[in-house]
């Protein structure tokens, strides 16, 4: 059932629902990718929660490619969701170095070793912003969050949170923005 | 006009969000980007704002994983599984079948000797005891057919009739069922099992109680350099009951059971605050970790240890107080409360 409602949806159409921000159509996509992803990750090393992991993951990618405006189609959705379900997998069991054989010479890899710095501090970095996104009152975030991750306009912010028009929301994004960097500033 | 009071595109707050956010074209992008090759206020405004954008992205995500995967329980919980619903069926249907071939439920008190109560899969049902040397799986005793001797016996639900030599098959069937029983029968206990865990005055004072299950521990790592213990030395160089285990997605199987391990490792900025000002070179400060899902070890160190390196690490338990952390070519030592690591009696 669920695949024929897909087959009737349709990519196009998907997109669409995703560009108005309709997220029930991530549960519709969840469930017509699931067994394929499920094949993969239980066949490499996996278990079936790391499978739901990574396709709600590559669900998220596709959410968040398809708002920001930089989602190129190339193949079908299903395609696209394997893939990144894929990537993201092979990435995390590099991360775990299960394919990375135990005796290896640290040295030999300095440029992973940098590479892993870097993805650490961000990772930090990023985890105390979240930390000090909680913070700064629910209105704030919710404006940061529709500016940054949703990728919405001024115009489309201000409908949401109840502001006059978009000048009221872009000073109010600038006072919020503030907000954020003193609290970050008191964490650190 | 000086670089401070200089006008910079950074200081347009639109522009700088939407630079970062990449809500520009081609080429203006290449014209701001050149302008921060000569100003490093203006690149360190961009990275600021990157990791603004990226902190702020990332509670996006996470919070919008979160819904999908309430969404996601929300919908488990009023569809249909028919596969799961066939899966239990067959269950029932096995374990009934077992239970009738089995005869648990009849209501006779089982007539057995020298056998302990938890032993109620492999023992004797009915009747009288089994000789114990029918029950040892690898003996040569117990692949002998035997003859009842004119008694009527009944092992693991194999009836046999007075004077009926027990067949092979028969025999396989109570060396299974026996070696099951002792696999789940094997005494593992630990210093930290769950019945010191309910005593908390035995704790040793170091030691901090943060949930009914799970210890902390926070200590300073001393980094003993090689070759005071080199890796490859590790067999001669520890003592005599210290195990040298592996470490990522393995088991530890001395001391603390088949309990497993997990290394970590996060950069001091994300130690508490009271924990930070007390760094020490040559010490990584490390909180240790114990609790039904295993042991923990989160090393607070900016001298980043590739994940390579943290997967193929060996934890050794030297004695009844230390832990020996080998990570990549970084050898730590930790003192840990008495009684932490070693067995219990």
């Amino acid at each position: 059932m669920r695949a024929s409602l897909l087959k009737m949806t349709g990519d196009a159409e998907i997109l669409d629902r995703i560009r108005s921000g309709d997220e029930e159509v991530l549960v519709v996509l969840y469930h017509a990718n699931r067994k394929p992803v499920l094949n993969l990750v239980s066949k490499n090393s996996g278990t079936h929660a790391d499978a739901e992991d990574m396709l709600q993951e590559s669900l998220i990618v596709l959410w968040e490619r398809v708002r920001s405006g930089s989602f190129e189609q190339n193949a079908r959705l299903s395609t696209f969701l394997y893939a990144t379900a894929r990537n993201l997998w092979f990435g995390r069991l590099r991360r775990m170095a299960r394919e990375t054989p135990r005796d290896i010479d640290p040295e030999e890899h300095t440029d992973t070793a940098r590479s892993a710095l870097e993805e650490l501090i961000q990772s930090e970095e990023a985890e105390l912003v979240r930390d000090a996104l909680g913070r700064i009152g629910d209105q704030c975030r919710k404006l940061l969050l529709l500016y940054y991750w949703e990728e919405l306009s001024m115009e489309e912010i201000a409908g949401k949170l109840g502001f006059a028009n978009a000048e009221t929301a872009k000073a109010k994004k600038y006072q919020c923005k503030k907000a954020l960097e003193k609290a970050l500033s008191a964490t650190t | 006009m000086s670089d401070e009071t200089r006008k910079h595109w950074t200081d347009d707050e639109d522009l700088l969000a939407r630079f970062v956010l990449g809500r520009l074209d081609a080429a203006e992008i290449s014209a701001l980007q050149q302008h921060l090759i000569d100003c490093p206020r203006c690149a360190e405004a961009v990275r600021a704002e990157q990791l603004l954008a990226a902190g702020i992205k990332r509670a996006g995500r996470e919070e919008m994983k979160e819904r999908l995967a309430t969404r996601l329980g929300q919908q488990r919980s009023y569809h249909f599984n028919w596969y799961q619903a066939v899966g239990i069926a067959a269950t029932i249907v096995l374990l009934v079948t077992i239970a009738v071939r089995n005869d648990w439920f009849s209501s006779m008190e089982p007539q057995y000797a020298g056998r302990e109560k938890s032993d109620s899969m492999a023992r004797p049902t009915r009747e009288t005891p089994v000789p114990h040397d029918a029950y040892l799986p690898a003996s040569k005793e117990a692949q002998k057919p035997r003859a009842s001797g004119g008694e009527s016996k009944t092992m693991a639900g194999a009836e046999a009739k007075p004077g009926k030599e027990l067949k092979k098959s028969e025999l396989d069937e109570i060396r299974v069922v026996v070696q099951e029983k002792e696999k789940r029968a094997e005494p593992v206990t630990m210093a930290l099992g769950k019945g010191e865990r309910s005593q908390p005055e035995k704790m040793q004072p170091a030691l901090m109680s943060v949930a009914t299950d799970v210890r902390e521990l926070w200590t300073d790592g001393t980094v003993i350099h090689p070759p005071v213990i080199r890796f490859a030395d590790q067999a001669a160089n520890v003592p005599a009951d210290a195990k040298a285990l592996s470490i990522v997605e393995k088991t530890l199987k001395a001391g603390f059971d088949t309990t497993s391990v997990s290394v970590t490792q996060r950069l001091v900025s994300a130690l508490p605050a009271a924990r930070r000002i007390s760094q020490k070179p040559d010490r990584v400060q490390t909180l240790l970790r114990q609790g039904p899902n295993g042991v923990s070890l989160t090393l607070y160190s900016d001298t980043i240890v590739s994940p390579q390196d943290l997967s193929g690490s060996l934890l050794e338990i030297a004695g009844e107080d230390s832990l020996v952390l080998h990570v990549g070519r970084k050898v730590i030592g930790y003192k840990t409360p008495r009684g932490w690591l070693s067995r219990s009696k």
